[in-house]
């Protein structure tokens, strides 16, 4: 079976990059034999002598990993620029708690709940805010 | 436009403003021409060393063949063409040598070029400049001074690579290398009275990766500030030299101690004892500084996220 035109397949779907996610600025040249995603040359890895995009390579390398005892770096992720981060930077694009960011993400300066009673009382002295929504 | 050879012969520094590809393709050149260089460069020193040798005893046989009748015999005069044939071979040598480039300067900016490539827009230009010249090239000397154990030193220093770009979310990336070269030197005489030459020759490099981002695109960047060296990895043999956090840009130093190389060094054969450090692998120094500074930008990016699901919720 010859593989569809290239017209048919459209842009690249896939969204990976090297140092950020965007959208893929090629033509797609194929699709993604695991999710059938439309995917340009340099978005397909190789894997069991199929394609398959940078999404479902690295999910079914961290698949693989989880069953083995070693995590190794795969052939050629030195020369591949969608692997390098999640071969060779610990936690990147991870700024969830436990992490060096945690506490950066609650503001100290930031509002919360015990802001809203005196805010709320401010406002009514100052019949800035209409709150008896009943009347118009 | 392909590499002017004749322009880099003379000048023996590299500089291109072109889009990725096409950049890479030229530094794949470079490459090309310098293993020519290199093979005639062993060749030709090759035949310089056999001939000098070999013109010695041609020439004395010649000598003692010759006599006051006959003139000088042939074999002296083959002896004598085969030294100057060997000067000649010489001077041809050292004329590759001069055009031999340091492999692992060319390869790590074709490397970087292509992993950037990813992040950056087909036709974008990358702006890079190149310089293969020795790093004890006369230009890059700045001064020279003596140590207390009486090590006469010469001062190089040597910003090799420059590299600028603009990537696909607007951030203006420069990067740039410079080695600092030492060559030392002094005459000791020991105890018995024997004087020895020493001279011994000592390198560093520094990275610095500059990211200028617009500022309604990472709006937490100042507040982000010095906590910022929380998200910096950097490689076993390199240290932070310098972080600066501000709204609008992002400046990383690293110092390499060590030697480093391109790419992945091939192990060393057990058999035979390596002295020094392993080197660093360059393109992961250089991958490593570019994924922490990003980390300190998408930081940005998610604050801004939870900020709008915050506000939503």
């Amino acid at each position: 079976m010859s593989p569809p035109p290239r017209e048919m397949l459209g842009p690249c779907q896939e969204k990976a990059g090297f140092l950020f996610a965007h959208d893929c600025p090629r033509p797609a040249t194929q699709r993604c034999a695991q999710c059938d995603k439309p995917i340009c040359a340099e978005h397909g890895h190789p894997w069991n002598g199929q394609q398959i995009c940078t999404g479902c390579f690295k999910a079914t390398r961290q698949e693989e990993a989880q069953a083995s005892k070693f995590r190794r770096a795969p052939e050629g992720v030195d020369d591949d620029p969608y692997l390098y981060s999640s071969y060779y930077y610990r936690g990147y694009g991870y700024y969830d708690h436990g992490y060096w960011g945690h506490d950066i993400l609650n503001d100290p300066n930031d509002f919360t709940e015990a802001d809203g009673l005196p805010l709320r009382q401010r406002a009514r002295d100052r019949r800035e805010f209409e709150e008896d929504m009943g009347g118009s | 436009m392909a590499v002017d050879v004749e322009q880099f012969r003379k000048e023996r520094i590299y500089r291109a403003q072109a889009p990725c590809t096409q950049v890479s393709e030229e530094l794949q050149h470079l490459g090309d021409l310098d293993r020519v260089h290199e093979k005639k460069e062993l060749r030709t020193h090759s035949v310089g060393v056999l001939s000098m040798i070999g013109s010695l005893p041609v020439g004395f046989i010649g000598l003692a063949m010759s006599d006051e009748e006959s003139g000088p015999s042939l074999l002296l005069w083959m002896g004598v063409l085969m030294f100057f044939g060997g000067l000649v071979s010489f001077l041809m040598s050292k004329r590759y040598k001069r055009l031999n480039l340091e492999n692992r300067r060319y390869e790590l900016a074709s490397r970087v070029v292509g992993l950037l490539r990813a992040d950056m827009a087909p036709e974008e230009p990358v702006t890079l400049e190149l310089d293969l010249r020795e790093d004890s090239h006369p230009d890059k000397y700045q001064n020279e001074s003596r140590t207390p154990s009486g090590w006469k030193v010469r001062h190089y220093l040597d910003p090799w690579l420059s590299l600028q770009a603009r990537l696909l979310d607007g951030t203006h990336l420069r990067l740039e290398m410079t080695e600092r070269l030492q060559l030392r030197s002094r005459t000791k005489t020991n105890a018995r009275g024997k004087t020895k030459y020493q001279n011994k020759r000592l390198s560093d490099a520094f990275l610095r990766v500059r990211l200028r981002v617009k500022p309604e695109r990472y709006q937490h960047l100042g507040r982000i500030g010095s906590r910022a060296q929380g998200a910096v990895q950097v490689m076993t043999g390199t240290q932070l030299e310098d972080l600066t956090v501000e709204a609008d840009r992002v400046d990383m130093t690293l110092y390499l101690g060590n030697p480093w190389s391109a790419g992945n060094e091939p192990r060393p054969n057990p058999e035979t004892r390596s002295t020094g450090p392993t080197p660093l692998n360059g393109q992961r120094v250089v991958a490593t500084a570019l994924l922490s500074l990003y980390q300190i930008l998408n930081l940005s990016r998610a604050l801004d996220k939870k900020a709008v699901h915050s506000r939503a919720g």
